[in-house]
């Protein structure tokens, strides 16, 4: 059995470097050499999806994948997200308006899942290079505007996405909603 | 030569808060369960807590507990029995979680829940934990954990 995670978030969020963190493969990825605004922030870029995974015991596995983070390869969006079990939603906290990327996102999963729930958890990362505004105003942010994806305020951590520690409390906060969402389910 | 403090008393203040968790804990060791004055309340959760400014050990149970209570309020009594962990590490982990607000009983501390069922989390039995060899269950061994 096969489980796939999808990491999501704006481009040089850390999203492939989250993934190789935890990842027990070679992270395959599509990165071409970036040629649009991109190349202000990073010189290649993922273009169409990033794949890690954890191998379980026996033949299981989660497969970890990421998602192109400009708009303009949204619709790599659509095909993920039709397998994904949960979302890792990476923030970049030194963007200039991350609480308008995580709207952003929220909208963009909103218009695709429809009615359909999916666990997430938020990692913000780059908190090191702006610190300036807490990680309250995601969670406030959240809990004003509600999170239809989930069906609930969702996680909110830091996240340094070198620290594989911290990719993996972000798994553990991935798989508690996941055995919930399994265990209520069922009944 | 400005910036360096504010990164050195950020680090530190992450160390703070992983330490200010473990001393709370220790302080709750071996404290009597009737102490614990919310063992009969519903408990919902307000908002997680940062999973990684926590002491490592102590992230999959409090995740869990967070996971639990986001699904549906739940009587303090039943959490160590829903989720397989004993009462005294339950119970130590919300009283930290509730100092820190981001749990709360649902009508003041001490208040009883009711016994209504369906404040009480019907669909998760406490024999319903999630099975070895199932793939929730193997995720968990993945990453170390047994619950």
């Amino acid at each position: 059995m096969e489980w796939n995670i999808l990491f999501m978030g704006p481009v040089g969020a850390g999203k492939t470097q989250a993934i190789r963190s935890i990842s027990d493969i070679e992270v395959v990825n599509t990165d071409e050499l970036a040629t649009d605004e991109t190349s202000l922030m990073k010189s290649h870029t993922t273009v169409s999806m990033d794949v890690g995974a954890i191998h379980l015991v026996g033949t299981d596995k989660v497969r970890l994948y990421g998602a192109p983070g400009q708009d303009r390869f949204d619709f790599m969006w659509d095909i993920l997200l039709e397998q994904a079990k949960g979302v890792v939603l990476v923030l970049n906290h030194s963007n200039p308006d991350p609480v308008a990327d995580l709207d952003h996102y929220l909208k963009a999963l909103e218009e695709r899942l429809l009615s359909r729930r999916l666990p997430m958890v938020i990692g913000v990362t780059h908190t090191d290079v702006e610190r300036k505004q807490p990680l309250d105003r995601y969670v406030s942010h959240l809990n004003q505007r509600g999170c239809q994806v989930s069906g609930q305020v969702p996680p909110v951590l830091e996240m340094d996405a070198r620290n594989s520690k911290h990719v993996r409390a972000a798994l553990i906060a991935m798989t508690a909603q996941l055995e919930m969402a399994e265990r209520f389910r069922k009944n | 030569m400005t910036e360096l403090p504010d990164i050195m008393s950020e680090s530190n203040k992450l160390h703070q808060e992983q330490q200010e968790w473990a001393a709370a804990l220790a302080r709750l060791e071996g404290q009597p369960l009737e102490a614990y004055q919310f063992r009969f309340s519903l408990l919902r959760l307000v908002s997680w807590p940062g999973l990684t400014h926590l002491p490592d050990e102590h992230i999959p149970a409090v995740a869990r507990i967070c996971a639990l209570l986001a699904r549906k309020p739940t009587a303090a009594s039943l959490i160590p029995l829903t989720l397989g962990m004993s009462e005294e590490q339950a119970f130590a982990l919300i009283e930290v979680l509730r100092q820190n607000q981001n749990i709360e009983a649902v009508g003041g501390i001490g208040a009883t829940a009711s016994v209504n069922a369906q404040d009480e989390a019907p669909e998760l039995q406490a024999g319903d934990k999630p099975r070895e060899s199932s793939l929730i269950g193997k995720l968990w061994q993945r990453l170390g954990i047994r619950p």
